[in-house]
């Protein structure tokens, strides 16, 4: 007890960033980053009765490969099913008083959200201490939680995007980051012990960030937030590592993986490795894919395939820039007769692109687009707390949040077509079809680049 | 015809000086959040709240128009307008409007015939050249038209979430943009209402066509959604789905869809919304300078049909995919005081982990991997349906699955307490708070009331209607309403 209520504040940093958009220049909300017990935590006073806690622990499916592919899903699931040893009906708490308790896991962190009116903030910040002391980690939650991860697998099936971003991920990467995926077995292979030993990992100081948005004052809540992250251990962050030479090679060959689906439109994913988020082309590849297919109506994708043609209702590219590693997806969703047809296009917009790269008035629409939208980053306080959180995960500086614009601004046409020709070198392509579409590729395509995935 | 015009003219005037600058409304559960409600004198309603600390602004053009105002003719015609609605003006979204006007008269002359002659008469000779002849009528057409021209200029000053959305009840126009953008936006968008052109029809309805193969097609949890509606609703329009049948949407007529736009798209039907940083009044005259020189005309008919409440209806549909199950109940809409209770109900059924129905169904019984309840499906503007939707696992029976909901019911109505509606209640209300924390979920809000119930004080006036919710209206309303012998049940199962 001693520990939980020892003193917290070793350094606090008041910060109002100046935040210039357009012609307009003016103050965020303030954000306090404290280091408490040596953990971060980035807290906002809000004018709504409510207080709003973000646990941000470094985790996720980048972090796990074949042998324990889910297991960060198989925790999530755990801890919001069962909550905590002192508090096992936290669920029936949080309803009764209308508030909300989940735990998420994504790509890379595993976060837990508590929100409650503000009145209920004490009670709430010690059920989340009593979370991170001892979770209510047993058989019981365990093997429910397996099981409805058992029927989240089978149900995938039914969602052809899902399966096709899946597949895509999975065949760049091979099976472990970006490409490992639950399956019976690696949910099999999870126990309880498994689970506490990933939890304890997981739990670090420096592994964790905490996010505070409330009506009541720090000095209110101190107390109580001195106790939640006293309760985190010692410890290194966890990291996680990318084997980027297989990815460059399994990319290199530009194979056409095809599943077959009784399905009348056919969702085509192109998908290569893309650089991590300090990579010095990352700026220039960001402008690049929103004129490519990330930009709405008016990015290529968009405007060639559905704009001009009308071949599919979805289509457009994401590109994620990870701490280690990147991603680059680009998608349409089309009809049987329209799919082939529709990947000659995709494939052909994307090496014009790196051969001829954007137009000067492309490049100056993005930057204009994407640095005057950026104030909607922070168009709540939920999102500027979550915007710290993912700032402090990437090791990102407090001045990260003007340089950004800054560093977009001086993007230009050439630097596009030379980080777009060196980092984007390869690719491959899963389409989920029907049986019309795999006669055409069997048909009408090189039997050397075609794989049929049997499902 | 101008004696009417005119009475109408001055019915509205009237309106405009009784509803005009109302004061402010602050509700202690919404903070400091206060709405003014401005009437144009052309019948335009507008809603405008300062707040917000970042210069932006939330902006939704919402009309009282979706596809519950359609028939079998027109099933479709809502959702397809509101994609039209983004291809420009004679001025926006052409380089020469005279020139590519003959055109597109051309184009829809011979798009009609190839219609009727695909419907009627499918082995005629001529039509792969009219076809053809059609495709180069597009291409010379397209050379005149600038495409996606309204999301190049938003997005040059910064705007996001450019889009719109078509429900049963209503359709929206939405965007979030820099403050200073708000007079471009007023002139942009009361332009677009206005005098809309409806270029490169026939390949938006080919991209409908496609968003229909995405959403139902390709989705056997929805396409079953639809047919259940269908079998629940047997002759109100809440039974068409909102994009139209996949038989319907490739013979859609553009005139049928430019009749839709002058029959439904008037000020009457509108409403206005601007939230974020600004100042009021200036909004307001923007508002006016712009949006007031739409004219005004009657509003549309209001659809005479009330659904009965007939036998139970049953439908079991077998695919490759995993099973699931609906089931539904007749009941009153909004303001009705029931709605109210089945809020409250739904709320106690499946709100939450510790809810009934998943506590019981999910973790208790391991019946089903999800469970939902949905009151108020597939609109509020007439009498809809409360809904229960449950995902079987693996070799589960479906009808094992009903006889538990019919039991939870039961159960609900035996042991219902004070203290489980009290929690059920702060979860509504913890709701509307978290809803409130961005300018753009406050414009939804005030402007979905607005526009479903006629006033936005309706979000406000909720809560204060479900805390009157007891134990014996929740007892009153199951024995009334939830009866096997009316319900509709749809059933997904995999195929062996």
């Amino acid at each position: 007890m001693k520990k939980i209520f020892r003193a917290v504040i070793i350094l606090t940093i008041f910060l109002f960033p100046v935040f210039v958009t357009g012609n307009n220049q003016f103050n965020l909300p303030q954000v306090k980053t404290v280091d408490s017990n040596g953990v971060r935590v980035f807290y906002i006073q809000d004018s709504l009765p409510q207080c709003l806690v973000y646990v941000s622990m470094g985790a996720g499916s980048l972090y796990e490969d074949a042998s324990n592919a889910g297991i960060s899903q198989m925790l999530a699931l755990v801890l919001s099913l069962g909550g905590s040893k002192k508090y096992p009906d936290i669920n029936q708490y949080m309803d009764s008083i209308g508030g909300r308790y989940a735990v998420n896991a994504s790509f890379e962190d595993i976060t837990i959200t508590m929100r409650v009116h503000a009145g209920e903030a004490e009670t709430m910040i010690a059920m989340l201490t009593d979370l991170i002391v001892q979770p209510d980690i047993n058989d019981k939650w365990l093997a429910m939680a397996r099981s409805l991860l058992l029927e989240q697998i089978k149900q995938k099936q039914d969602n052809p995007m899902e399966l096709a971003f899946e597949k895509a991920r999975q065949c760049v990467f091979g099976n472990t980051g970006y490409g490992s995926v639950m399956t019976p077995e690696s949910l099999a292979a999870i126990n309880t012990t498994s689970l506490m030993d990933y939890w304890k990992r997981i739990i670090a100081k420096k592994n964790v960030r905490i996010g505070i948005v409330t009506q009541r004052r720090y000095d209110d809540v101190k107390s109580g937030v001195s106790g939640l992250t006293g309760a985190f251990s010692d410890g290194d962050s966890y990291d996680y590592s990318v084997d980027i030479p297989t990815a460059v090679k399994n990319t290199s060959s530009k194979t056409i993986y095809f599943i077959e689906k009784d399905i009348p439109q056919s969702t085509i994913v192109m998908a290569t490795i893309a650089p991590k988020i300090k990579d010095p082309y990352r700026y220039a590849l960001e402008v690049g894919n929103y004129i490519f297919g990330g930009g709405s109506f008016n990015s290529r994708l968009m405007n060639e395939i559905r704009v001009k043609r009308g071949y599919a209702y979805a289509t457009g590219s994401i590109m994620r820039f990870r701490k280690n590693t990147g991603l680059f997806l680009a998608y349409a969703q089309t009809q049987a007769a329209t799919t082939l047809t529709t990947v000659e296009l995709m494939e052909t917009l994307f090496h014009e692109f790196g051969s001829s790269g954007p137009v000067d008035e492309e490049v100056q629409w993005a930057k204009d687009a994407m640095i005057k939208s950026y104030i909607f980053t922070f168009d709540s306080l939920r999102s500027i707390a979550g915007y710290y959180l993912w700032m402090d995960y990437h090791g990102l500086p407090g001045t990260y949040i003007n340089e950004y614009p800054d560093a977009l601004a001086k993007v230009s046409r050439e630097q596009i077509s030379h980080a777009w020709v060196n980092a984007m070198k390869g690719y491959i392509i899963v389409i989920v079809g029907n049986k019309q579409v795999k006669e055409h590729i069997e048909n009408d395509l090189e039997k050397n680049r075609v794989v049929i995935i049997n499902q | 015809m101008k004696i009417k015009q005119l009475l109408l003219l001055f019915i509205i005037c009237i309106q405009f000086i009784i509803m005009n600058y109302r004061p402010s409304f602050a509700n202690p559960l919404l903070g400091n959040i206060a709405v003014e409600q401005h009437v144009l004198p052309n019948g335009i309603t507008c809603l405008l709240v300062n707040r917000g600390y970042t210069p932006t602004l939330a902006l939704i053009i919402s009309f009282k128009v979706g596809s519950v105002d359609e028939n079998y003719q027109t099933a479709g015609a809502a959702h397809l307008l509101e994609h039209m609605m983004f291809k420009g003006t004679k001025t926006i979204g052409t380089t020469d409007y005279e020139k590519e006007k003959k055109l597109l008269d051309a184009i829809e002359a011979l798009g009609e015939t190839i219609d009727t002659i695909t419907l009627t008469n499918p082995d005629n000779v001529q039509l792969p050249s009219l076809k053809q002849q059609l495709q180069q009528l597009q291409r010379q057409a397209n050379k005149y038209a600038v495409n996606a021209a309204y999301d190049a200029i938003y997005t040059q000053q910064g705007g996001i979430n450019f889009n719109a959305g078509t429900s049963r009840d209503m359709t929206q126009y939405y965007i979030e943009l820099p403050c200073e953008a708000l007079e471009l936006w007023a002139k942009l968008e009361s332009e677009r209402i206005k005098e809309p052109v409806f270029r490169q029809f026939y390949t938006e309805r080919n991209t409908v066509y496609e968003e229909r193969l995405m959403r139902y097609e390709s989705n056997p949890q929805n396409k079953l959604f639809e047919e259940f509606l269908g079998i629940a609703f047997l002759a109100h329009p809440y039974r068409h789905p909102t994009i139209g049948y996949t038989s319907n949407i490739p013979f859609l007529k553009l005139s049928l869809v430019r009749s839709f736009y002058f029959s439904h798209y008037t000020p009457q039907n509108m409403t206005i919304t601007v939230v974020g940083r600004q100042d009021t009044k200036k909004t307001l005259k923007a508002l006016q300078t712009y949006f007031g020189t739409i004219p005004p005309s009657p509003s549309h008919e209001f659809v005479a049909i009330k659904e009965a409440n007939s036998s139970s209806k049953r439908l079991v549909t077998v695919a490759d995919a995993n099973p699931y199950l609906l089931m539904g109940w007749l009941k009153p809409t909004m303001p009705h005081y029931d709605d109210y209770v089945f809020d409250v109900i739904a709320s106690i059924l499946s709100d939450g982990k510790s809810s009934r129905l998943y506590k019981t169904l999910v973790l208790d019984k391991q019946l089903v991997s999800s469970v939902d309840v949905y009151n108020g499906y597939p609109g509020s503007r007439y009498d809809n349906l409360f809904i229960i939707e449950a995902v079987p696992k693996d070799s589960v029976q479906c009808d094992a699955i009903e006889e538990v909901m019919y039991q939870q019911l039961v159960d609900l109505t035996n042991t219902c307490s004070q203290q489980e509606i009290d929690a059920a209640v702060r979860r509504l209300e913890s709701q509307l708070v978290f809803d409130i924390d961005t300018n753009l979920g406050v414009a939804k809000i005030i402007s979905y009331y607005q526009t479903i119930a006629g006033n936005w004080r309706y979000a406000i006036n909720y809560t204060d209607m479900i805390r009157r919710v007891t134990c014996n209206d929740i007892q009153r309303v199951i024995k009334a309403y939830f009866n096997k012998e009316t319900a509709s049940v749809a059933v997904l199962k995999k195929v062996q």
